[in-house]
């Protein structure tokens, strides 16, 4: 028997046990975690630093900017003030005013720049680009003033000269008249070798001097004197004579009349010149011969106005009336005032009896022999009167006759003659305003004045001289006080030597309107109502009410169209007379 | 006006310490990483360890069942010779067992061998494994240092902007 027999089949594996692990960290992400959580708060503080630069740089460019708008202005306006300087050499030279200023200007807006040296990189480069056209701008300005100053001196130069030639009786030798014309022609000589003076412009100066001073000299010296004009046209003849050898200077008839600084001028400029100047001096005589003429004719008038003023108050005085040295200052001419100052003083308030004024003036026309015969006799008459015929008491004064006279004076047909004939009816202060209202009848601006018060106060001079009864009280009333309010203002005014200018004399109309428009409009009421009582009581069914004092010509015309035929046939006349009234008062301010 | 230079200086300081505060974390991180691979790859080496102890026991057991088997086998054979008739001591199953023996021993010389062999493959394989852990420190390292230099560089970066921002806005006189 065979014993089995077990025989191992298993063999140990020859593989190794484990295997390795190669799985690895990558680092990368944990790197990226990390920088991403560190960008987190980078980019914060790089957003916040953006944005604060960004606000920093809008700052810096802001002030940057302002700065340099700032300085251009600055700039200008140091141009502005150097370009009206006058002391024109210490501009770019001298005391260098403009390079101090731009440094002012400079030092000043860089520091409002700021710190940020880009910033003021650009402003410096910015200020630099700006300041050069200003300086040459200036630079060309100033050299202009330069130049102009310079000519200006040699003008001044030249002035001087002519001035000095000018003078008929100026004491100068031919020679020290050439030598004076050398020195200014080596001026001018010197300015041209200097430059900026163009010799073809200047010509010959010494010529162009003694022209213009010629054309100063001969008027002066016989420019108002007609036969010295002519003499110097004699003169200027035989000097042509000389010069051709017609004559001989030793023949020369006459030239000892003449100064010899005119005869040397005459001489000394060209002979065409010479001869348009004294011709224009002809004319020019000829015209102040003509003018002066004229003058004295114009001033004899002007007289005559004073001494019929004059007149007017010696028959019109009132012995007793009181006079102002200043209301005869206005009458009487100068010698004659001369002589009231001498007795009375100076003080033209100083007052004087009318007697004493009479006396005065008497003396004055007398003197001057103006008055006719007529008026002589008139006032010798007056004058040895012992008593004046006497006025009616204040207040008493007929207003009839006050108010005819003062249409008159208004419309300047009183007379003095006149206004005496009537002096019984009227008091003193009516006469005395009477009277300077014809003194100052022709005065334009008081006329005028008075026209204003007259369309105000719808007064009319024709109706008030006639007495026309048509004319309103209330309009005569307001006009004879306002306008003898202005009159006595103007009189006052002028006798107290400030007479008053055509401004004061229309505020003073209208003050005056103003004053008596409401006294005149009552008036005008009280007339109005007066008128239409009387007419209304004739008209049944018609009153003077409220309503018809408010609108009369509306009222009454109603009240017509309510009537019958009949009615209104029998009313007609009425009515129509009642119209006719109410119109007179319309457009009066009433209604 | 001083508020914003000043917002300005500091925000941009700020942004250069928070770039290399993170980068220094950067630098932590790929470090760490580095340590981590490195110690994995170690753990390579003590397996090649575990596996050459292994290897050889299994050897030495290998050697030891082999030489029971051919010790049965040569038994066997004298065995057979004996119940043949045949004198085992001398002549041709002498021969026989002596060349089995021969065979034998070469067998065993080259498991010995080609143990040696696999060895010496250990113990490259646990040089392997040491000088890969040795790179990922050191690759770790020089990411770490790269990362640090990189925080280094933005905080330069942003102190030489601030420097110069205040340099601009005139902040140093």
């Amino acid at each position: 028997m065979q014993i089995p027999i077990y025989t191992t089949r298993v063999l140990a594996t020859s593989e190794a046990p484990g295997a390795r692990i190669t799985a690895r960290m990558n680092a990368q992400p944990f790197v990226q975690a990390a920088m991403q959580t560190g960008s987190v708060a980078t980019e914060l503080a790089n957003q916040v630093g953006e944005y604060a630069n960004m606000r920093y740089k809008m700052i810096v460019e802001t002030q940057k900017n302002e700065a340099i708008f700032s300085a251009k202005e600055a700039l200008m306006g140091l141009s502005s003030t150097l370009e009206q300087s006058t002391d024109v050499a210490n501009i770019f030279d001298g005391e260098n005013k403009y390079d101090e200023g731009v440094n002012g200007v400079f030092n000043e807006l860089r520091a409002r720049v700021g710190k940020n040296k880009y910033a003021l990189q650009d402003f410096d480069s910015s200020f630099r680009q700006m300041e050069i056209p200003i300086k040459f701008r200036l630079r060309e300005v100033v050299d202009l003033k330069i130049e102009k100053r310079r000519q200006a001196a040699l003008l001044a130069l030249e002035n001087q000269q002519v001035s000095t030639l000018s003078d008929p009786n100026l004491d100068m030798t031919r020679d020290e008249l050439a030598m004076s014309q050398a020195g200014l022609q080596n001026a001018h000589d010197q300015a041209v070798a200097n430059g900026g003076v163009n010799p073809e412009i200047m010509g010959n100066v010494s010529q162009k001097v003694l022209i213009r001073a010629l054309k100063n000299l001969i008027p002066a010296y016989a420019g108002d004197d007609l036969s010295l004009a002519f003499g110097l046209s004699s003169l200027l003849d035989q000097i042509d004579r000389v010069e051709s050898g017609d004559l001989r200077p030793q023949d020369m008839v006459g030239i000892e009349h003449f100064p010899s600084h005119v005869v040397n001028m005459l001489q000394a400029v060209p002979a065409e010149e010479a001869k348009k100047v004294v011709q224009d001096t002809i004319k020019m005589a000829a015209t102040f011969f003509n003018a002066a003429e004229k003058l004295e004719g114009e001033r004899e008038e002007e007289r005559n106005k004073s001494n019929v003023k004059a007149y007017n108050f010696v028959i019109s005085l009132d012995k007793d009336e009181k006079v102002t040295l200043g209301t005869l200052k206005n009458i009487l001419d100068y010698d004659d005032m001369k002589r009231v100052y001498e007795t009375f003083g100076s003080d033209l308030s100083t007052e004087v009896f009318g007697s004493t004024a009479q006396r005065i003036l008497f003396d004055g026309l007398t003197r001057q022999m103006w008055a006719s015969p007529e008026q002589q006799a008139k006032m010798e008459k007056v004058l040895s009167s012992d008593t004046d015929l006497v006025f009616r008491d204040p207040g008493n004064g007929d207003g009839a006759t006050y108010s005819m006279l003062n249409g008159m004076a208004t419309q300047g047909t009183l007379t003095v003659d006149e206004l005496n004939l009537n002096k019984a009816k009227l008091s003193l202060d009516q006469h005395t305003g009477l009277r300077n209202k014809i003194a100052t009848s022709g005065n334009a601006f008081v006329t005028r004045a008075t026209n204003i018060i007259k369309r105000r106060f719808n007064y009319d001079a024709q109706q008030a001289a006639n007495n026309d009864s048509n004319l309103a009280a209330a309009s005569k009333a307001a006009f004879e006080a306002a306008d003898g309010a202005l009159q006595e203002e103007f009189f006052n005014r002028r006798a107290e030597g400030k007479p008053m200018t055509s401004k004061e004399i229309l505020a003073y109309a209208k003050e005056q309107i103003k004053e008596y428009e409401g006294i005149y409009l009552e008036q005008l009421k009280e007339n109005f109502s007066e008128d239409l009582t009387s007419k209304l009581r004739a008209l049944d069914g018609i009153d003077f009410n409220a309503e018809f004092q408010a609108d009369p010509l509306a009222v009454l015309d109603r009240w017509y169209d309510g009537l019958t035929a009949t009615q209104q046939s029998d009313l007609e006349s009425k009515y129509f007379s009642a119209k006719a009234n109410i119109r007179k008062y319309a457009n009066k301010g009433l209604f | 006006m001083a508020l914003f230079e000043m917002l300005t200086l500091g925000a941009t300081i700020a942004g250069g310490l928070s770039a290399k505060s993170a980068a220094n974390d950067a630098a932590a991180a790929a470090q760490r990483v580095g340590e981590f691979n490195a110690e994995l790859i170690e753990r390579d080496v003590g397996l090649l360890e575990r596996q050459r102890e292994i290897i050889n026991r299994n050897a030495v057991t290998q050697e030891r069942v082999e030489r029971f088997r051919f010790a049965e086998s040569q038994g066997s054979v004298v065995n057979q010779y004996s119940g043949a008739g045949i004198d085992v001591s001398v002549g041709t199953p002498l021969s026989v067992l002596r060349q089995n023996a021969r065979e034998f021993e070469f067998d065993q010389a080259n498991i010995d061998f080609n143990n040696q062999v696999t060895n010496q493959q250990i113990n490259d394989q646990q040089e392997n494994a040491r000088l890969s852990a040795e790179l990922s420190r050191m690759e770790g390292g020089a990411t770490a240092a790269g990362l640090r230099a990189q925080g280094t560089t933005s905080l330069l970066s942003s102190v030489g902007s601030a420097a110069r921002f205040g340099y601009g806005a005139g902040m140093f006189g």
